[in-house]
């Protein structure tokens, strides 16, 4: 086949040094995405044998790690244009496939570069709560699988060039030191290797400022470009779904509210009253969602181990959360024994020292260290336990 | 060094087939071509669109200026874009609201 005319690439930074030192920082912002998904997706649908292995402690463990997992993933976008801008002739080679091997290879490059930029776009769009997709897709369950694929493409790709990145981390000053000099004048005729790494670390630094004030409160100030700003909304705490979202109305929870604690060898049925004459407990613990914003909150309620005692609960049972709530996943909920048994797991009366909000859960709402926001269950109707 | 290798290729073609598996057979996702859709559409709009118009900037500032200009041009376009492309969603569709 004759050659057809290509574009030519003339700068000198698409060779394997400056790949392999951006590719590295790429490498390491998707795996870092990567686990602190994992961890996510394990805390909201722990596999059985996981379920009960999982740490309460810390208590802001959630709150990093997905903190982590947005800040990551947003440092990641100007570090994969910088990579693709790097590796860009590539997709000009001649000719196009030499060998079945190559083709597989290059067809792993198009599943890499397809499954990187989705799990970004995707992530970026939901953590401003944008879905453009619709019903195209449903958006947690696509994002996991396609991070498997990425994941997997990625240490694929790790290990097609392992030669080309150990020749990439060797010092051309150190090794070469000859070639190094003719590409120090050669740079001079353009932007040198230095200047392009510097300003991809600025971008990606830029773009994480810019974005993290919703996880870590106190650089709110700067981050223009959050897609939430906390510490406002009512008691100084955002609302992700109001009552109305969730199909919780005024007379839903009006005066002859009762939570029933139902399961155990002397079921309960308690008024808010009667709740809130119980021994309360302060705790402050973060609210933080899988969307990477979370906020510090103070709570006060009654211990949910002693509610689960006071209806004779046997002490290893787990917990079924039932809300109020009409529409929505999360309705029902399991809460394994090791959080419904940590001194801090509360049900919570009372937010940042005021009565809670009805968007807020109010009569009672659930609260317990380390877990996703999803699973904080607002407008607590029935605990159920599971003997 | 080469069983590393390998052993990295192995595993990342396995866990490349575990995550096609896990998306073709998820009871959640009952239609592929919109996931389909998506995924190309990202390099299709990469490729064709933005990375041509980066170069073509590229080869115009090569012929029209210095290489200190250049450095300064270069940094710029890379942190103006990246800044603008996380700020798209916010810029389009709005903040979350503030309740």
């Amino acid at each position: 086949m004759k050659q057809p005319p290509l574009p030519q690439f003339h700068s000198r930074l698409h060779d394997e040094r400056t790949t392999t030192l951006v590719g590295t920082a790429l490498g390491v912002a998707f795996v870092t995405a990567f686990l602190t998904g994992l961890v996510s997706h394990v805390l909201q649908h722990p596999p059985s044998w996981l379920a009960h292995h999982l740490w309460t402690r810390p208590s802001w463990g959630y709150r990093l790690t997905q903190g982590l997992h947005v800040v990551s993933g947003v440092a990641a976008i100007p570090l994969l244009l910088a990579k693709l801008w790097t590796v860009y002739p590539k997709l000009f080679q001649w000719p196009p496939l030499k060998s079945v091997t190559h083709a597989l290879e290059r067809l792993s490059i198009l599943v890499l570069i397809a499954g990187a930029i989705f799990e970004l776009v995707t992530g970026l769009l939901n953590a401003a709560q944008w879905y453009v997709w619709g019903s195209q897709f449903p958006f947690i369950q696509t994002h996991y699988w396609v991070a498997w694929i990425t994941l997997g493409a990625l240490v694929l790709h790790i290990g097609v060039q392992a030669p080309a990145i150990a020749r990439g981390f060797r010092s051309p000053k150190k090794e070469l030191p000859e070639a190094y000099r003719e590409d120090l004048v050669a740079q001079r005729q353009g932007v040198s290797r230095r200047t392009f790494i510097a300003t991809t670390a600025v971008a990606a630094g830029t773009v994480t400022v810019a974005t993290v004030g919703q996880s870590v409160t106190s650089v709110q100030q700067v981050s223009v470009l959050s897609p939430r700003d906390v510490g406002v909304g009512e008691l100084g705490v955002p609302i992700n779904r109001t009552a109305a979202q969730a199909g919780v109305a005024a007379e839903h929870v009006s005066a002859d509210w009762r939570l029933e604690v139902v399961g155990g060898a002397r079921p309960l049925s308690l008024s808010r009253d009667e709740l809130a004459a119980l021994p309360q407990t302060f705790a402050k613990l973060p609210i933080a969602c899988v969307e990477g914003w979370s906020v510090d909150a103070h709570w006060q309620g009654v211990r949910i181990r002693d509610l689960m005692d006071m209806a004779g609960a046997p002490h290893d049972a787990d917990l079924r959360v039932v809300s109020m709530e009409r529409n929505g996943a999360y309705a029902v909920t399991v809460m394994e024994r090791e959080y419904a048994r940590d001194a801090t797991a509360l049900l919570a009366l009372h937010l940042n020292g005021e009565p809670l909000t009805l968007d807020h859960g109010y009569p009672a709402r659930v609260i317990v260290p380390n877990r996703p926001g999803v699973l904080q269950t607002k407008w607590v109707r029935r605990l159920e336990v599971i003997a | 060094m080469r069983v590393l290798r390998y052993s990295a290729i192995l595993t990342g073609v396995a866990v490349l087939v575990y995550g096609v598996y896990g998306l073709l057979t998820a009871p959640e996702i009952p239609r592929l071509s919109g996931v389909a859709y998506w995924l190309l559409g990202g390099v299709a709009l990469h490729d064709a669109v933005l990375a041509p118009a980066v170069f073509a900037l590229c080869w115009l500032a090569a012929r029209r200026t210095t290489p200190r200009v250049r450095a300064v041009l270069a940094a710029v376009l890379l942190v103006a874009g990246a800044v603008t492309l996380v700020a798209a969603p916010i810029l389009l569709h709005g903040r979350v609201a503030i309740r």
